[in-house]
This record gives C-alpha cells, sequence and structure tokens, in this order.
C-alpha cells in the first residue's frame, strides 16, 4: 500500500505545475470577466445606425427605447442618391416604404438592426390595422394571450429550467475533458517509460499492480484538481459581474453542496475507472507514434454523449439504466442530479457499481501491466492480453 | 547468520525453442563480489531477471538469506542496476532520486539526505535540482548507479555497472562499487570490462549458452582454465615455428608479423620454453605475462560452443 502511495504522489506531482494552475484558474476568469466586460462595453460604444425612409409618412415606426437605429427623413433625394449615400457610407441603410405591406432596406451588409425595423413596421402595421377595425391594443391582447400553463417542479429547491440543463452540460464537458487530458498524461507516462527505460528498475522495486494502482490514483488526482480548478474558476467569472453590480442568476443546483459532492465523487471514480482500462491499453503499446491503439483514447465519449443525449429527457428509462452502469455513470448520472429528481438508492448503487468495476479493470490492469510493460519491439495480441487476463 | 546470500540450484528457463538458462549452480557469499559473465546471449540477464524476480525459472529453486529472512527479498533488502535502464528525464535528479529511495523502503526525508550525500560523492552536488536530461550520459549513469543503491541495501545486482562510461569514471564507479562492499552490501555484478572485473570480484562465474563454463576464485579459475603464461617475443627474420608448435609445454602459438605469442602450459617451466626458442632464433625483444582474464574468457567460451556443437552432432 505504501508503494502505491508513492507512485501516486510521484505522478500527482510530476505533472502538476502550480504556475500552470494558476494560469488555468486565471485564464477561466479572465475569459468569463472579459466576455461580461466586453459585452457592456460593446453595446456601450457602438454608433448609432442612421437610415433614411423613403416614404415615412405612410406610417410612425415604434422603435425600441435602447435602439441605436436613427431614422430620418430622405429629404427628397432619390433612390439612386440614397444608395450613394449608402456606398459612401454616409448613410448606413435606406428604409423604402412602398405600401403599408411591402418595403425595401438597403444597406452595405445584412445587419442586425435590419430584422428589428422588419419587427417594427410589422408592429407599426398591426396598430393601423388594429385602429382601421376598431379593437383597441387591449383587447387584441386579451384575444392572442396564451392560456396560462404553470409547470410545479415536484421539488421547489431544484431548478430543472434551462440553466438547470446548461449546468449539466457544462460539467459532463468538464467530465469528458479531464478524461481525455488524463489519459494523454497516463498514454504519455506509460509509453514514455517504456521507452526511456524506467520499468525494469521499477518492477524490481515493487509489484505491477502497486505500480499501476499507484498510476491510476495519482492521475486521477491530478485531473479531478484540474476540474474543481476549472468549476471554481468558472464560478468566480460568472459571479464577479455581481460584485460589480450586474445581476446573474444561478440555477439553484450551481449552490447545492450535496449535488456538488455528488458530482466530484461520481468524476473522481469515472476517472478511476477509465484510467484502469487506459493503463492496461497502454502498457500494450510499443511505439506510441506507430501503435493504432491510441484510437482507445475516444472510448469514452460514446457513454458521454449519450449523457448530453439525455439532457432531453432525464427520466426515460433508458437514462436510468445508464445512469447506473459503470461506463456511463460518471456523465449520465452527473447529468440526471443535476435536472432531475432521483431516487435515494439510485447514487449509492452506481458507487457501488462503479467501485465494482474498478476494482475488476485495475486486477486486469496489473496482470496486463505486469506482462506487457516489459515487453519491448512488438506489442501483444488481443488474444495473448486476454490469455494473460484469463491465467492470472 | 548464514555465510551463502544466496544460492541457485539447477535453474533452467526456456522461450519457446531457445533454452536461456541451462541447469545453473552457484551461490554468492555474504560480502562477496560474484561477476557473472559470459558472452551476449549467454543468459545472464536472463538469469538476473529471475533474481529480482521478474521472471520464475522453469525448474530449479532460488534460495535466500538476507538478515536471517528467507524467500523473495523485499524492495529494502535489493538493490538492482539492470542493463536496460533509464530514469525520468523530465525530472529534477534529486526528486528522482528521492522517489527510488522510498520504492524501496526508504523515509522520503532519508532518501533525499542520502542523494544528496551521494551526488556530492560524485560530483553532482550541485545539479541536484536539475532535470536529468541536463546533464551528459555519463553523468546520468552516474544518477543511475546512485538510483539503484541508495537505500545501502545488503544485496545487489549490478548489470553492466560501466558500459559507457569513460575510463576515469570506469574508475570512479570501480571505487564506489568498493564503497559499497566495504559498508556491508554483498554484489552480484555483470560486466564485460574484464579488467575492473579481475579487480573488483572475489568469484567468477562464466557461462555460455545457459551453462555454467568457469567458477570460482580468480586464482582458481586459472588454475580449471590451465591459464600459463604467454612468452612474446619478436625475431630479427622470418621464423619457422613449426618447432616450436610441436614443444610439449606450448599450448598454442599466434604470430603477428615478426611478434610471435607463444602460450605456454600452466605446469611447464616458462624458462625451459625460453631456452628452447632462443636457440633457435635470434630473439629482439622479449618479455612474458599470465595468461589474462580475457583471454581465459574467450578460450573457454570457445571451447564450450565446440563441445556443444560437437554434442549436438
Amino acid at each position: 500500500m505504501r508503494a502505491t502511495w508513492e507512485v501516486a504522489r510521484w505522478e500527482f506531482l510530476r505533472y502538476l505545475k502550480l504556475r500552470d494552475i494558476v494560469l488555468s484558474f486565471a485564464m477561466v476568469v479572465a475569459i468569463g470577466l472579459g466576455f461580461d466586460l466586453f459585452k457592456s462595453f460593446a453595446e456601450r460604444v457602438s454608433p448609432d445606425i442612421a437610415v433614411a425612409v423613403v416614404g415615412g409618412e405612410r406610417m410612425a415606426l415604434p422603435l425600441r427605447e435602447e435602439s441605436k437605429v436613427k431614422l430620418q427623413p430622405a429629404a427628397g433625394r432619390d433612390e439612386a442618391a440614397l444608395r450613394q449615400l449608402v456606398m459612401d457610407k454616409k448613410l448606413d441603410g435606406v428604409l423604402i416604404l412602398d405600401t403599408a405591406d411591402s418595403a425595401r432596406v438597403i444597406s452595405r451588409s445584412r445587419a442586425g438592426w435590419v430584422g428589428e425595423l422588419r419587427e417594427a413596421l410589422t408592429a407599426a402595421r398591426r396598430q393601423e390595422r388594429l385602429q382601421a377595425s376598431g379593437i383597441s391594443p387591449q383587447q387584441l391582447a386579451q384575444i392572442s394571450a396564451p392560456v396560462r400553463f404553470d409547470w410545479l417542479p415536484a421539488n421547489p429547491k431544484r431548478d430543472t429550467n434551462k440553466s438547470g440543463a446548461a449546468l449539466a452540460g457544462i460539467l459532463i464537458g468538464l467530465m469528458l475533458m479531464s478524461v481525455f487530458v488524463g489519459n494523454a498524461y497516463l498514454f504519455a507516462g506509460i509509453t514514455g517509460e517504456k521507452q526511456q527505460r524506467v520499468t525494469e528498475q521499477v518492477i524490481a522495486a515493487i509489484s505491477p499492480q502497486a505500480w499501476i494502482d499507484g498510476k491510476i490514483l495519482g492521475i486521477a488526482g491530478f485531473s479531478l484538481l484540474y476540474m474543481v480548478v476549472y468549476v471554481v474558476a468558472g464560478f468566480l467569472a460568472v459571479l464577479t459581474p455581481a460584485l460589480l453590480g450586474r445581476s446573474v442568476e444561478l440555477p439553484v443546483q450551481a449552490t447545492n453542496p450535496v449535488l456538488f459532492l455528488q458530482f466530484v465523487t461520481l468524476s473522481f471514480l469515472g476517472l478511476l475507472f477509465w484510467f484502469a482500462f487506459f493503463g492496461a491499453v497502454a502498457a500494450t503499446i510499443d511505439d506510441p507514434h506507430t501503435s493504432q491503439r491510441g484510437v482507445f483514447l475516444f472510448f469514452p465519449m460514446l457513454p458521454m454523449i449519450t449523457a448530453f443525449y439525455g439532457l432531453k429527457d432525464p427520466d426515460m428509462p433508458l437514462m436510468k439504466v445508464l445512469g447506473a452502469l459503470p461506463v456511463s455513470s460518471p456523465a449520465v448520472l452527473s447529468m440526471r442530479l443535476t435536472t432531475s429528481e432521483v431516487a435515494w438508492w439510485e447514487f449509492p448503487l452506481a458507487v457501488v457499481l462503479l467501485v465494482a468495476g474498478i476494482w475488476v479493470l485495475r486486477l486486469a490492469a496489473g496482470k496486463i501491466f505486469a506482462v506487457a510493460t516489459l515487453m519491448y519491439g512488438k506489442e501483444p495480441t488481443w488474444r495473448e492480453v486476454w490469455r494473460w487476463v484469463r491465467a492470472a | 547468520m548464514d555465510a551463502q546470500i544466496l544460492a541457485v540450484d539447477g535453474v533452467s528457463k526456456r522461450f519457446q525453442t531457445v533454452l536461456a538458462v541451462d541447469d545453473l549452480h552457484f551461490h554468492v557469499d555474504r560480502g562477496e563480489i560474484l561477476a557473472l559473465l559470459g558472452p551476449n546471449g549467454a543468459g545472464k540477464s536472463t538469469m538476473v531477471r529471475m533474481l529480482v524476480n521478474i521472471l520464475r525459472p522453469d525448474v530449479g529453486t532460488i534460495r535466500w538469506s538476507i538478515n536471517g529472512k528467507a524467500g523473495q527479498p523485499g524492495p529494502a533488502d535489493m538493490g538492482y542496476l539492470p542493463e536496460d535502464r533509464g530514469l525520468y528525464k523530465d525530472q529534477p535528479v534529486l526528486r528522482t532520486l528521492s522517489y527510488f529511495g522510498a520504492l524501496r523502503g526508504m523515509e522520503r526525508k532519508a532518501a533525499e539526505r542520502a542523494g544528496l550525500e551521494w551526488l556530492e560523492r560524485v560530483g553532482l552536488k550541485d545539479r541536484a535540482k536539475e532535470k536529468l536530461d541536463a546533464l551528459s550520459k555519463g553523468n546520468q549513469q552516474k544518477v543511475q548507479f546512485v538510483a539503484s543503491i541508495l537505500h545501502a541495501p545488503p544485496f545487489a545486482i549490478l548489470d553492466e555497472p560501466f558500459s559507457g562510461l569513460d575510463p576515469v569514471n570506469q574508475e570512479l564507479f570501480v571505487d564506489m562499487i568498493r564503497g559499497l562492499r566495504e559498508q556491508g552490501t554483498t554484489i552480484l555484478m555483470n560486466a564485460h570490462q574484464m579488467n575492473l572485473v579481475e579487480r573488483l570480484a572475489d568469484r567468477m562465474l562464466l557461462i555460455n549458452r545457459g551453462r555454467a563454463v568457469l567458477y570460482g576464485s580468480v586464482e582458481e579459475i586459472r588454475r580449471k582454465a590451465s591459464a600459463g603464461n604467454k612468452l612474446t617475443f619478436r625475431v630479427r627474420e622470418e621464423a619457422d615455428l613449426a618447432a616450436v608448435r610441436a614443444h610439449p609445454a606450448v599450448e598454442d602459438v599466434e604470430t603477428e608479423g615478426r611478434t610471435v605469442h607463444v602460450l605456454v602450459r600452466a605446469e611447464a617451466s616458462l624458462s625451459d620454453v625460453l631456452q628452447f626458442v632462443a636457440g633457435r632464433f635470434e630473439i629482439a625483444e622479449v618479455h612474458s605475462e599470465r595468461m589474462s582474464l580475457h583471454d581465459i574468457f574467450v578460450r573457454a567460451v570457445g571451447e564450450s560452443g565446440v563441445a556443444a556443437e560437437g554434442a549436438k552432432a
């Protein structure tokens, strides 16, 4: 056990660069803050849009109060002259109201304000028609008002709206990223040790099982640390605008410590599960530059993608099953915990099955690692690998 | 306490069609240096891998008695410098040493202290925080050696400790291996530098094609190999050496131009042969030496190869 912890510590510290963590943290915060600042700055500094209106006497256009579009009369200029003014960038656009039902816009590009003009025209025409037919806007509002339809979540403390699904999507994405990053380190580490001929000296000192266990633990710990750093930095990025006086809406799950612990537990166990699998595969690779076995890196994508699919309906029976299976439970159950009501036994069941899966995989990985890691010059066939596992 | 730290009895190991180790018997006494010698492919590394438990023998037994404990030695009881070796090139020297010390059962702080002491001894203390990649090949070899014996094991296996070293560093390693023995470590060493082996080893085991060819102390091996003296002389003119070859005390004659090497049988008198030669040729220069370990090694391997071929036929 001591050897396992020594290896875990070594692997954790081997890749841990404090400077990189601080940099990653700062970058996530900076990106979040930067986006928020850019958005408000862009809104403040964007210039007015000058649009000349031909036939403006036909109807008044109700533009939004904060609209940057400023309408001005064409002042008797014909269409060609106005087009030239647009080309010369003296005007941003020309709105030609041909009839009450049709209009044309001339501009250098199909910018966002063109749509805004269309909405304003439609609203103006509706107003005209209402007046003509004697229906007041209040009456119209009553006629076209939708039926009131309130959806009440069973647990009012759980926000199952779109922001909850977005949070689940972010968590699954983070988990996927951590699995990929950790796998890359595991692959590079094991194949590098084989290529640098470190293996024999280590195998002579400790058992292959202790070595692979330590590797899996160390790199899972390292990956989890990075995941937590990104989560904390993301929170900071989202919450900092609130300190600057802007309103920030967080899904209630984001502040639920139990859910956070469940997510961390599932993530850590998921990392251990996948790294046990990849550790065994990496040990069979002789040369990472020529081996075709790197394709196994993409294996975790499928169960993770099913979790994204499940965001549409987290309670469908398939998602409940996938939420228990070790290959998919870290992502699928995290998604279900964030977006739905989950029976109390689902989390412990998933944890027990994950632990059992990790135990079986690590034993198999240890057997494969013991033989394959000292093989140089050739890759064992899958049949050989299976024989080692069965013989053990 | 048992005088023998290791006893190997009738060990064999086969890989598919190759019998890599064939009925080997030897032992290692406490406090000695035993040199395991043999040409490439003789089965030395296979034997060593069985000793460190990476491979298991097909037949035979390997018995250990380290500090009164039987059974395969624990990590702290053995040091191992493999032939196929390397370290983490992207990691600092001292951290690497501390890691290997910890894997061998040392407390991390103690491993770090011992690492610094050894680095001072090999002249690398000021480079303790540098990455291994920044060191020359010879210096990396020193770090590799230190990593394998940092924990002061009672038994150490050093597989080709001198390979890749320049003569100055070879001398440093000779001193370090002697120092290791003086601190109480019993050593099994495998090396090709016969002159260094001769200076270090108390006993030797020469194997070829998996079988023991010669085994014992250097003097015993000389006796068993009937290693006599080598008489080398230079003649002034071309000489017919048939009579010298036919002399009963002469085992072999080789020529290089006008230089003649005469291998005199161990039991024969050197002065008889010298008188015989001096009576027939005008000698310009002469000197004699004991048959080197290198010559004994080459001759024994050659003879065992011929014997094996003969047995096969």
